[in-house]
């Protein structure tokens, strides 16, 4: 019995952990979308390809795509060419995409390097937004466990859908991705 | 020389063996388990002892690919930083085709301090970062 009981006690943690449905990969997806909870606000100090950091509060209006990624991530650089084409897509119409590049190893690994962040954004052709959360705070701070992730908040700063994995341009997952987006917009 | 006594590594490894008998039968009664968790899918460190040195060799579980951008690391109790590396690598140069090795001097009885990996999980696209404390009898020849 007493081999049983680490199984009895996991019992209510995977009926949880198998309600959460992926943060909204699973196929089923609802044709609606979610009621949100708030998105926490990002403190990043360091960006690229922005001017003046970028807050939550002064995108209010706007949708917002948080990418969560590192370079020296293949599937984050694989799924670079879709983001490229719905930050192309949406931008002018209310959607800003953020990148918030978060190392993996500690600082010897070399992804903390502003000048190698620069070099790969350089080199992926990304010209939106991007933050360096060496700290991993912004990480920490939306609950996020694996690279590639996304964050999509809508314009009253409501985390709306939550998701993680390589996609490809016009794949089943991109086309979900923009179906989201267009929900929110339309908002 | 004995290169063919490996030791395995992660002395969390027995416990998770036992817990993952109780959570498959917990899977079965609950139909939860559809898909691999590739954090029950660690590597695993395999040390062999080489005259004056050991090898380190590190083999991921199937399903579970290491990589190649980020070589794993093996940050020693001393502060010393080892990277493991192959010549091995997948055509697209992301993930080792065979596993990354490292050769080390080690004083003492035993192999303390801290590997890092990142690990992807095949047919998922996603990675992670496992962060392992290693702390294991060095094998004599």
């Amino acid at each position: 019995m007493r081999r049983f009981l680490p199984a009895v006690l996991l019992l209510p943690v995977i009926a949880l952990a198998s309600g959460r449905s992926d943060k909204g990969e699973s196929a089923s997806s609802p044709p609606v979308a979610p009621a949100g909870r708030p998105a926490p606000a990002w403190k990043n100090t360091q960006w690229l390809n922005a001017d003046a950091p970028m807050s939550l509060e002064s995108l209010r209006g706007r949708v917002v795509l948080l990418n969560f990624w590192v370079f020296t991530c293949y599937n984050c650089t694989n799924t670079v060419p879709a983001l490229k084409v719905i930050d192309r897509q949406y931008r002018d119409r209310g959607l800003t995409l953020i990148g918030i590049h978060t190392p993996e190893f500690p600082p010897y690994g070399g992804e903390h390097d502003r000048n190698n962040v620069a070099a790969a954004l350089r080199k992926e052709g990304i010209r939106y937004a991007n933050a360096q959360d060496n700290d991993r705070k912004t990480w920490d701070l939306y609950g996020i466990r694996y690279w590639p992730s996304y964050v999509l908040i809508d314009k009253r700063g409501q985390i709306r859908y939550e998701g993680y994995g390589e996609f490809h341009v016009d794949d089943r997952w991109h086309r979900e991705w923009n179906r989201r987006i267009e929900v929110l917009l339309a908002e | 020389m004995n290169l063919r006594r490996p030791a395995r590594y992660r002395p969390v490894r027995a416990r998770w063996h036992s817990s993952a008998v109780s959570l498959f039968a917990a899977c079965l009664f609950l139909g939860a388990c559809a898909s691999t968790d590739p954090e029950s899918e660690p590597v695993s460190l395999i040390v062999t002892h080489g005259g004056e040195r050991y090898g380190l060799r590190l083999v991921a579980a199937g399903g579970v690919r290491i990589n190649a951008r980020l070589k794993p690391v093996l940050e020693l109790g001393d502060g010393a930083i080892v990277r493991l590396d192959s010549r091995s690598i997948t055509p697209d140069s992301a993930y080792f085709a065979e596993p990354p090795v490292a050769s080390i001097a080690v004083s003492g009885q035993r192999l303390t301090g801290t590997l890092r990996v990142s690990v992807c999980v095949e047919n998922a696209s996603y990675c992670q970062s496992l962060i392992l404390p290693v702390d294991q009898a060095l094998p004599r020849s």
